[in-house]
């Protein structure tokens, strides 16, 4: 026993150091940019340790053992998620019919539409499988994909790809559609780009978190409930 | 009772009572994993024990288990965003499979993700009733 948790030990200190430290450097270059939404700390950390990986030849599985050790974390991470509900609770329960109809349409429309540019370009169905759970977030989506006999690894990707263009874009696009309400930007952040938008909606303010952390599990139930329906249906 | 600062305001959480706050978030992160077990991996095992731990703050009880709670939630959402970092770096590796059609997916995923925040902002901001404006 304690050899092989000596062994997992020996292996975690890199992967822990590097994510550390990008998260600091990527901090660094946020703040040089003026909180410009292209520098967001996710993305720029992700592109920090492939560029150390890489400058030193190292293999992603060098990494891997230090990143799983702080992945265990998001457990407890996204229980904790029911602090910030809990302060709009009084809100969310009044707006209930709303809120949910905005988020099974905005889940609905944005696998529509992505399916819709997917098909112009002819992508395979193999693509459009991992495509149609992106929504969710990814354990659910790579659950999802897996009943639906996709490619899980697919899944993740393209379910982590949309989770940093949501946190990279939002407040963005939000400004030039006008949408002020934090409450909004909130609900349509946690419906579009799960937990990775939450977590940037959470660092930009309270309300913002907590609407999207309210729309985080509903996006995902509606995913998982609609996409192994339809998704056989409509495959060319 | 003083805290590092040195100032002697309202005494600091205990650590017991870190230690006791922490317990809870992790029993309903493994009432989760419960929950979703029984329930055919439905919803993840963090997702279902964050919706427990909602559904457990609107009973009786619930202002002692607020307080308990708070400083490690706390805690854990201000590193979220770090948390994630390690599952983002797997798009390393895994950007190879959308490599033959990244612009395809790149336009999809795009478009798809604005339609899906702009519809559900419009449609929200259409059905909310009495909407008073956000002042934070």
């Amino acid at each position: 026993m304690i050899e092989v948790a000596g062994e997992f030990l020996d292996r975690v200190w890199f992967g822990l150091i590097l994510t550390l430290a990008a998260w600091v450097v990527a901090k660094g270059i946020e703040r040089l940019l003026g909180r410009s939404p292209v520098a967001n700390p996710i993305l720029l950390s992700v592109l920090l340790i492939g560029a150390v990986l890489m400058s030193f030849s190292l293999s992603f599985e060098s990494y891997r053992p230090g990143g799983e050790l702080l992945t265990v974390l998001l457990g407890p991470a996204v229980v904790a998620l029911a602090l910030p509900i809990q302060r709009n609770f009084p809100v969310i329960r009044a707006q209930l019919f709303p809120l949910l109809t905005a988020i099974l349409l905005g889940t609905v429309g944005g696998i529509a539409v992505t399916w819709v540019v997917a098909l112009l370009f002819d992508v395979p169905a193999e693509i459009l499988t991992a495509l149609a759970t992106k929504h969710a977030t990814t354990p659910i989506a790579v659950q999802v994909a897996e009943g639906i006999g996709g490619s899980t690894a697919l899944a993740a990707a393209t379910t982590i790809v949309t989770g940093i263009i949501g946190a990279v874009s939002y407040l963005m696009i939000a400004r030039l559609l006008r949408i002020k309400d934090r409450r909004l930007q909130g609900l349509a952040l946690g419906t579009s780009a799960h937990v990775i938008g939450t977590a940037q909606g959470i660092t930009d303010s309270p309300v913002t978190g907590a609407f999207s952390a309210a729309a985080l599990p509903i996006a995902g139930v509606f995913t998982a409930l609609l996409v192994p329906v339809f998704v056989p249906l409509l495959l060319p | 009772m003083s805290d590092i600062s040195g100032q002697s305001t309202r005494p600091l959480l205990s650590l017991a009572e870190i230690a006791a706050g922490s317990a809870i978030i992790c029993a309903f992160w493994g009432a989760g994993e419960i929950v979703s077990q029984m329930t055919g991996r439905f919803l993840p095992g963090p997702i279902a024990g964050m919706l427990l731990l909602v559904i457990a703050l609107q009973l009786p009880f619930s202002a002692a288990l607020l307080r308990l709670i708070e400083k490690p939630a706390q805690f854990l959402l201000t590193i979220l965003p770090l948390l994630l970092v390690p599952i983002a770096a797997e798009l390393l590796v895994s950007y190879q499979l959308l490599a033959d059609h990244w612009l395809a997916v790149a336009l999809a995923l795009v478009i798809g993700w604005l339609v899906s925040f702009a519809v559900t902002a419009a449609v929200a901001h259409l059905l909310w009733r009495g909407r008073d404006s956000s002042h934070d």
